[in-house]
């Protein structure tokens, strides 16, 4: 399967665990992109190794991940500033195993329609299902997808919001395979929250998911914080793993959108653009059980 | 394995007809084919390609609201003949006509759901009986659809009556009754038999019915060596 990877996937970093979490299982195999891997620890930090060849593959150590590439030489991995300002609170969370494919996992991490019927009380309310117009687009100075002007109301946004608020929301794809948001924060405010999603591609439909927050909230335990994150991404990994086909479709026409869907458009044309085939079809939908 | 555009479409009982309740949707799969299974509240039966055509969820994970169908992900509502109705997210827009799920041929009779994935048949199903045929139990084997009609004529004497129906008379509650069983080819390696007892309302015949196709059910696994 390996033999379907394209070069701009090849060249990404990709999550593997967060720090602590590695620690807590290593030393432990997974694979990457349908490679196996081994990870360990050793003295000079976490070690990441082909189990086929022995090679070992390089990591990386930011934003409290440890991250691998199947590339010698990976793209540099992108930029959040917020990481380095302080003040926020950091909170992974994950990781959780879903049978689909790593983009659909992201795009529907980028889906704003769907609250009302998937995180109902939660992130949106069947009394307010409209999306109001938003602006989506390519970056092509950064290479990402950018989604502004993004808002709704939600019931419960955040662990710490006590009553239901409207939500002004900004999207950001910054690699096939990792997303962030960045919503107003009930904590403060003016300031904006994040939320990260990192999604390594164990096969092609089969992908390890990590959140992470990055949040002005002083006063709900990382307990609650993780619950609430847990308890939103299994709504939605009933979704994905009963959306048909797993491959993120990219031809015109095997799925139907409408202008709710503009990040998820571009999201799928950036990849286009990008010769993506990893994690994605361009054929009819499967429909063998 | 799927029909092709050559072979003439035919009728396959998918199940009872209380395997999908009135307000309830299902997933059943015919010949490697998906279809969602529904009912209004009021009960009318529907047999869909099990996929939403906006993002590809299964619309078997679908609400069922009065007479349509509210797909999970984006609640959006197909009415009777699969025709979108209305998008959430844009509750002012009307969608077009084109937006529609995919749908196939149902029946019910003799208290089973009928499928016919290649339009409907000239003719309609077949009858499972001749007095009043009573659906008693489905169970799935881990075998295709020739093999598991192999083993049925081995193990209990079944005969072929007509394509995907076979008929048998075991001894129930005492006397010999015509049980008609009829076989869904769910894809190449597992099938589905569905079990008719002919004679008439007799709770006491039917359990009786019910307790012959576990048997069944459990001989076929302990030939195959196949916990099914």
């Amino acid at each position: 399967m390996t033999d379907r990877l394209d070069d701009f996937t090849k060249n990404q970093w990709v999550v593997i665990d967060d720090e602590d979490g590695l620690v807590r299982r290593a030393p432990f195999e997974t694979s990457l992109f349908s490679l196996p891997i081994g990870v360990e620890t050793g003295a000079d930090g976490p070690r990441v190794h082909r189990l086929d060849t022995g090679e070992a593959l390089p990591v990386l150590r930011r934003y409290g991940y440890v991250w691998s590439a199947v590339d010698v030489a990976p793209r540099p991995l992108f930029d959040i500033p917020e990481f380095d300002e302080g003040g926020r609170r950091f909170v992974p969370c994950g990781p959780v195993g879903v049978k689909t494919s790593a983009l659909r996992v992201i795009e529907n991490f980028l889906d704003i329609a769907h609250f009302p019927f998937v995180h109902p009380g939660v992130l949106g309310t069947e009394d307010e299902t409209e999306v109001i117009p938003y602006r989506a687009e390519i970056r092509r100075d950064v290479d990402e997808v950018w989604a502004v002007d993004c808002g709704f109301f939600q019931p419960k946004a955040m662990a710490a919001s006590s009553a239901g608020v409207h939500v002004d929301y900004r999207y950001r794809v910054a690699q096939p395979c990792s997303a962030v948001l960045y919503k107003s924060s009930p904590g403060r405010a003016g300031a904006f929250d994040l939320i990260g999603i990192l999604a390594r591609p164990l096969d092609e439909t089969v992908s390890e998911v990590h959140a992470w927050m990055l949040m002005w909230d002083d006063t709900s335990s990382d307990e609650s914080l993780l619950q609430f994150q847990q308890e939103i991404f299994l709504q939605d990994r009933i979704i994905l793993e009963n959306q048909i086909p797993h491959l993120l479709p990219l031809s015109a026409g095997m799925e139907i959108p409408t202008r709710a869907d503009a990040t998820s458009i571009a999201y799928r044309r950036w990849l286009k653009d990008h010769g993506v085939t990893w994690g994605t079809c361009d054929g009819v939908p499967e429909v063998a059980s | 394995m799927t029909t092709t555009d050559s072979e003439p479409s035919a009728w396959y009982v998918v199940g009872g007809w209380t395997h999908v309740r009135p307000g309830a949707a299902c997933r059943v799969v015919l010949q490697g084919v998906e279809i969602a299974l529904w009912r209004t509240q009021a009960g009318a039966l529907h047999a869909w390609g099990n996929r939403c055509p906006h993002r590809g969820v299964r619309l078997s994970l679908g609400i069922v609201k009065g007479d349509r169908l509210a797909c999970r992900y984006h609640g959006w509502h197909y009415d009777e003949g699969g025709r979108c109705r209305f998008m959430p997210a844009h509750p002012n827009l009307d969608p077009p006509a084109t937006l529609a799920v995919a749908h196939y041929a149902t029946q019910e009779q003799d208290e089973a759901i009928w499928v016919a994935l290649g339009g409907a048949p000239a003719a309609p199903p077949l009858r499972l009986g001749t007095d009043r045929p009573a659906f008693c139990r489905s169970i799935h084997l881990s075998l295709g659809a020739e093999a598991a009609a192999d083993m049925l004529a081995r193990l209990t004497g079944a005969a072929p009556v007509a394509p995907g129906l076979m008929q048998v008379w075991p001894e129930i509650a005492g006397s010999d009754r015509a049980v008609t069983l009829a076989v869904q080819p769910i894809d190449e390696t597992t099938t589905a038999l569905h079990v008719f007892l002919d004679g008439g309302p007799d709770a006491a015949a039917r359990l009786a019915a019910v307790r012959w196709t576990v048997d069944v059910r459990w001989r076929i696994g302990s030939e195959t060596g196949v916990e099914a």
